[in-house]
């Protein structure tokens, strides 16, 4: 106990095997972004179909992610943006939560914690499901929505 | 108040001391400590209106974007729903939601997983 509490990990009441399970998920990551870096999935290649589309032949809000993410990694914010702009707006949220989850598993520090008032999520789901509606929609300039 | 939604810790039923993992017995009142019943904070004495409760936002965010099935969304309604009874300062009610946005988290990553799974079979089947 008081070797844990030396190394700042007492307070975390996680079983021991999780407390590295961010890192773990970093790590897997970093292939996976170093394959996306390189191949383009527009070009096709090894990446997995979205079944949602093949089976509805409808985009879901997370369409167009891998090929947003693609354009990101290689530098074009804009047609990063033009792919999936919801992933984009998520990604700087996405990236504090697991950096504030991998401080507190390695160093026991703890990131200031936002209260997200409970509005500004019930304004995100009305945003989620007008942009899927609105990006199914067949007529230009909804189009532009589309990945 | 500021809350941490990675803390899920196992609280001694009786006097509501946080135990360490695979502790029995409370150091702090020698009762015996159910791993299970202590996952969830109980009505009682050991009432711990300062422990935190996730919305799962970011999880219902990441199943939205990931898994392509629409229970995502379920997820965001409930995320939406701890926040709201936090602010109104209803913590067993935030609690009592917080375990329904966890479900629907994980019954979108398995869907995701599932139709994943069958589309690569019928791609297997077919071709």
């Amino acid at each position: 106990m008081s070797a844990l509490a030396a190394k700042g990990l007492a307070a975390l009441p996680w079983p021991p095997l999780w407390r590295w399970r961010f890192v773990a998920l970093g790590l897997a990551a970093l292939p996976c972004l170093a394959l996306l870096y390189f191949r383009n999935p527009e070009e096709g290649g090894i990446y997995p179909p979205c079944f949602f589309y093949a089976l509805t032949g409808l985009h879901c809000p997370g369409c167009g992610t891998l090929r947003g993410l693609h354009q990101l990694l290689n530098g074009n914010l804009l047609a990063a943006f033009g792919y999936n702009p919801y992933t984009m707006l998520a990604l700087p949220v996405l990236g504090y939560a697991y950096l504030s989850a991998l401080l507190l598993t390695v160093s026991g520090k703890r990131l200031p914690t936002v209260f997200i008032p409970p509005t500004l999520i019930w304004g995100l789901l009305a945003a989620i499901l007008v942009f899927w509606s609105l990006r199914n929609v067949p007529v230009y300039p909804l189009t532009i929505l589309a990945p | 108040m500021a809350y941490h939604p990675e803390d899920n810790g196992v609280f001694c039923a009786t006097c509501g001391q946080e135990q360490e993992p695979g502790t029995r017995f409370c150091p702090n009142c020698g009762a015996a400590v159910d791993p299970a019943a202590g996952m969830i904070p109980q009505s009682g004495p050991a009432y711990d209106i300062h422990r935190p409760v996730s919305n799962y936002l970011v999880q219902a965010i990441l199943v939205t974007i990931f898994c392509c099935v629409p229970t995502g969304i379920i997820a965001i309604v409930y995320a939406a729903q701890v926040n709201g009874k936090l602010a109104a300062g209803d913590y067993a009610g935030a609690v009592s939601v917080s375990s329904n946005a966890k479900t629907w988290c994980w019954v979108s990553f398995a869907l995701g997983i599932l139709v994943g799974i069958s589309g690569i079979a019928v791609i297997f089947a077919g071709g």
